[in-house]
């Protein structure tokens, strides 16, 4: 049994969401809040096993709560809820610690398929952000410090399967196509997520101390 | 100028020299005057030398051819020296004798020498009746006013009185001069020999070697800078001068007396008229006139001084030397006048230049004792020994060299100076130009900004006009007429939102990569293929970077493959897409071809969507080509690659 917690403040959908999590039999309701604060105070003891959650609170970001539930309970997999899945908004909640996103609009089934495959291990990336996710681990040729691979890097087939995500091949093809099986993919996958959260950690950190904050 | 050699018809002053010490008193003085005339020194008078040397300044003269001293009983007249035969015996050329007697208080031990500060034409010397030196061979007379120094061994002197007999030869036409004869101890002697040979004829000699190599440097310059010919003219003067100047060194001339003193009056004239052209262009003034007559008057020079040597014209030639003066005058008259107009320290100088050496010129040609044109007291009463003095004519253009050189190194650094503070501007301006340069670019760049962002503006109203605008109004007149259901309503809202979602995929940064953008648009529509059981056949190949991929591009191109997807799941029934990409064989189109194995989708209904969709190709500058057939059909879009 998965327990889902989900933060919307839209109450349309926030009903329509309940919905869905306790129609299917895999799935449990753990809270549904519509602010930051009751958020908060819903995790103040346990977590959820997948928190779902719209970026914009009435109270504040969901980037916030993202990152505080990735630091107190990194058991927990976050999902940002997004309208149009768009490269700022869900780079910023991967990099804040999410593994993926639900778009608002998705059928009752896409929705629960995409909780359970994220259970199983990992969330699908669109192409396009798994392109974006390749440049910021492989800076090109930007000025900016380099980075030691091994440190925040991907390694060789991680960034195989991201760029095989790139070009739009599913799961299931990449694994065909590296002869690994599926489960594979997608714990390089989670790998990935990560690996980014890490390294946008590690940046933010080098941002703070070069701002001496630190 | 005029020239050494001419001697002074008057006649010797009786009764000036009759004491032995007033005159070398006077010699020491003249000597000294001299010295600060000609270098502008003044030189510590020399110290009175305490062994005697002898001044001898009193001869006894006779004409004659004889090969010996004659006797006692010849017919000796008394004669004072120095003795310039132009004034004493004028017309009178060929043998003569002097007799002179001195006094020897002991027997000398050191060498004995005999000392004439110039002799002419040539002078043989006897000591008591024996050959001691001469100053040239007969036949080869000197013309240089240089000193003589004969050694004679203490042997031939004896205590008491000595006779020293002077055989002169006067070549006919040539100058004749004896002057004081100085007798004495060789070691006393020598320095006063020795300054005299310095004063004439070394320092001619050095400022003659000076004067070709400068004139030569400022002739060069002069050819390459045309525009400046006062240089080319000062250049030409300071070569006439090196011609003149030869006459205070040149022992043996090459030609005959009356060539060589045409040669050296006209070299005279050649410097003044030069010089006086060169005033002329360097202050600026143009008098074409006055440059003419300059001109001609140096080209008759040469005839004119060549027929008064000769005796022929008449008066003409015999005053042509009169010249001389007149441009000189001339000259310092236009440098004066420079000065005082501009007052500038250049002009002032040379004029100051200038004047000293005109002082020069008539001194010296005083000095020469030649000059009776132009009558002086005191030039009368000292001719004796003004003649026998070394000139200062050389040495009077020094002044004005000095100053030329010195205005020549002004310009010069000037120049420098000048050069640098225009390199200095020009590098000013440079960077000038180059930080407006900068700011235009900033501007330009800053006006393109906001023209893309008008275009952006423009770009999403005319798509929100065009897709999601017209949708949403269809869908909302379906709704108030009642006329659908809510399936339907939902359908049509969910093709607003794909649309939406389009555009918000097409404004995603691609670099031109055209993959992601197909797995996009795969992400966004897997989930309804799957829903209908369609499989899809995803064989995308890495293409090149299509320079196309603008936002604008990339919305026609999702906006055809989308239409393409929704014609196969609307109409086609088909069970498998194949979506594949790849380069063509020239490498400069890209490809996507989306095929289906439905029964093909081409009707009516279907009409205006594809003419939409060629629409689409044709602006990206791609083609599309649509091939239906009863088992399929294949959409084909190229691109191009650049």
């Amino acid at each position: 049994m998965t327990t889902v917690m989900v933060v919307e403040d839209d109450p349309a959908f926030l009903t329509r969401f309940c919905k869905i999590i306790s129609s299917d039999p895999d799935l449990e309701l753990f809270a549904a809040v519509a602010d930051l604060a009751s958020a908060r105070q819903a995790m103040s003891k346990t977590a959820p096993d997948v928190l779902l959650t719209d970026l914009g609170l009435p109270d504040g970001s969901g980037i916030d709560l993202i990152r505080e539930t990735a630091r107190r309970y990194p058991a927990t997999d976050v999902m940002v809820i997004t309208v149009f899945g768009d490269e700022d908004h869900v780079l910023a909640s991967i990099e804040a610690g999410a593994t993926g996103y639900i778009l608002k609009d998705s059928m009752p089934e896409e929705f629960v398929g995409l909780i359970k495959q994220l259970r199983a291990g990992g969330s699908p990336i669109s192409p396009i952000i798994a392109r974006q996710l390749l440049k910021r681990f492989k800076p090109e040729v930007t000025a900016q410090e380099a980075k030691p691979v091994e440190e925040a890097g991907l390694s060789a087939r991680e960034s195989e399967v991201l760029s095989l995500i790139a070009k739009g091949f599913s799961f299931a093809e990449i694994a065909r196509l590296l002869i690994v099986s599926p489960h594979t993919v997608t714990a390089h996958v989670k790998k990935i997520y990560q690996k980014l959260a890490v390294h946008s950690r590690g940046e933010a950190v080098y941002e703070a101390s070069r701002m001496g904050l630190i | 100028m005029k020239r050494a050699g001419w001697d002074s018809s008057s006649v010797t002053p009786r009764g000036s020299f009759v004491r032995t010490g007033i005159a070398a008193h006077s010699v020491l003085l003249m000597r000294c005057l001299a010295l600060m005339a000609l270098l502008g020194l003044a030189l510590p008078t020399k110290a009175t030398a305490p062994d005697p040397i002898l001044q001898l300044n009193s001869a006894e003269f006779i004409l004659s051819d004889a090969d010996q001293p004659p006797p006692d009983s010849a017919p000796w007249k008394p004669q004072l020296l120095p003795d310039a035969w132009r004034r004493s015996r004028p017309g009178t050329y060929g043998y003569a004798w002097y007799r002179l007697r001195f006094d020897v208080p002991h027997q000398p031990t050191e060498p004995f020498a005999i000392y004439t500060s110039v002799l002419r034409t040539v002078g043989v010397v006897y000591v008591n009746g024996i050959l001691a030196g001469r100053s040239a061979p007969f036949d080869k007379p000197e013309l240089s006013r240089r000193p003589h120094f004969f050694i004679i061994s203490p042997s031939l002197v004896h205590p008491g009185t000595n006779t020293l007999h002077l055989q002169l030869y006067v070549k006919q036409g040539w100058p004749g001069l004896v002057p004081t004869v100085e007798a004495g101890d060789e070691t006393l002697l020598r320095p006063e020999y020795e300054w005299r040979m310095l004063l004439q004829p070394t320092g001619p000699q050095i400022i003659c070697v000076f004067s070709i190599t400068f004139g030569l440097f400022m002739l060069l310059l002069w050819l390459r800078r045309r525009r400046e010919s006062a240089y080319g003219y000062f250049g030409l003067s300071m070569l006439f001068f090196a011609v003149y100047a030869s006459l205070y060194f040149v022992r043996y001339p090459l030609m005959p007396a009356h060539l060589w003193f045409s040669l050296i009056d006209s070299a005279s004239m050649g410097v003044v008229v030069t010089i006086c052209l060169f005033a002329l262009r360097y202050v600026g003034w143009h008098w074409p006139r006055t440059e003419a007559c300059l001109w001609a008057c140096l080209v008759a020079s040469p005839f004119l001084f060549f027929c008064r040597d000769i005796d022929v014209g008449g008066w003409l030639p015999a005053n042509w030397y009169s010249m001389f003066h007149l441009v000189y005058l001339l000259y310092t008259g236009i440098l004066i006048a420079a000065a005082w107009r501009r007052r500038t320290l250049d002009t002032v100088l040379l004029s100051i230049a200038t004047i000293i050496s005109y002082v020069g010129v008539v001194w010296g040609n005083y000095m020469q004792g030649a000059e009776d044109r132009w009558p002086s007291l005191l030039l009368y009463f000292y001719l004796p020994q003004y003649l026998v003095m070394p000139s200062v004519l050389p040495y009077s253009f020094l002044p004005l060299y000095l100053v030329i050189a010195w205005i020549l190194v002004g310009r010069f650094v000037r120049s420098l100076t000048e050069y640098e503070a225009l390199n200095a501007e020009l590098e000013q301006r440079v960077t000038q130009k180059h930080t407006e340069l900068e700011q235009n670019y900033q501007r330009i760049q800053q006006m393109e900004r906001q023209q893309a962002v008008v275009e952006e503006r423009q770009r999403i109203m005319s798509d929100m006009h065009d897709g999601i605008g017209g949708q949403l109004i269809s869908t909302l007149s379906l709704v108030e007429h009642g006329e659908a259901s809510s399936t339907e309503v939902a359908a049509a809202l969910r093709e607003c939102v794909d649309d939406l979602r389009l555009t918000i995929d097409s404004l995603e940064p691609t670099e031109n990569d055209l993959l992601p953008i197909l797995g996009n648009l795969r992400y966004r529509l897997d989930g309804r293929l799957k829903k209908q059981g369609i499989n899809l056949d995803w064989r995308v190949k890495e293409v090149p970077k299509l320079s196309c991929l603008n936002p604008r591009n990339v919305l026609h191109i999702l906006r055809i493959l989308q239409e393409a997807f929704t014609n196969v799941l609307k109409h086609a029934h088909a069970s498998m897409i194949r979506v594949e990409t790849g380069v063509d064989a020239l490498g400069k189109h890209v490809f996507i071809r989306v095929s289906d194995n439905g029964n093909g989708f081409a009707g009516e209904h279907t009409g205006r969507g594809l003419e939409n969709m060629r629409r689409r190709a044709h602006i990206i500058g791609g083609e599309l080509d649509i091939r239906p057939s009863p088992t399929g059909t294949t959409l084909n879009l190229s691109l191009p690659v650049a």
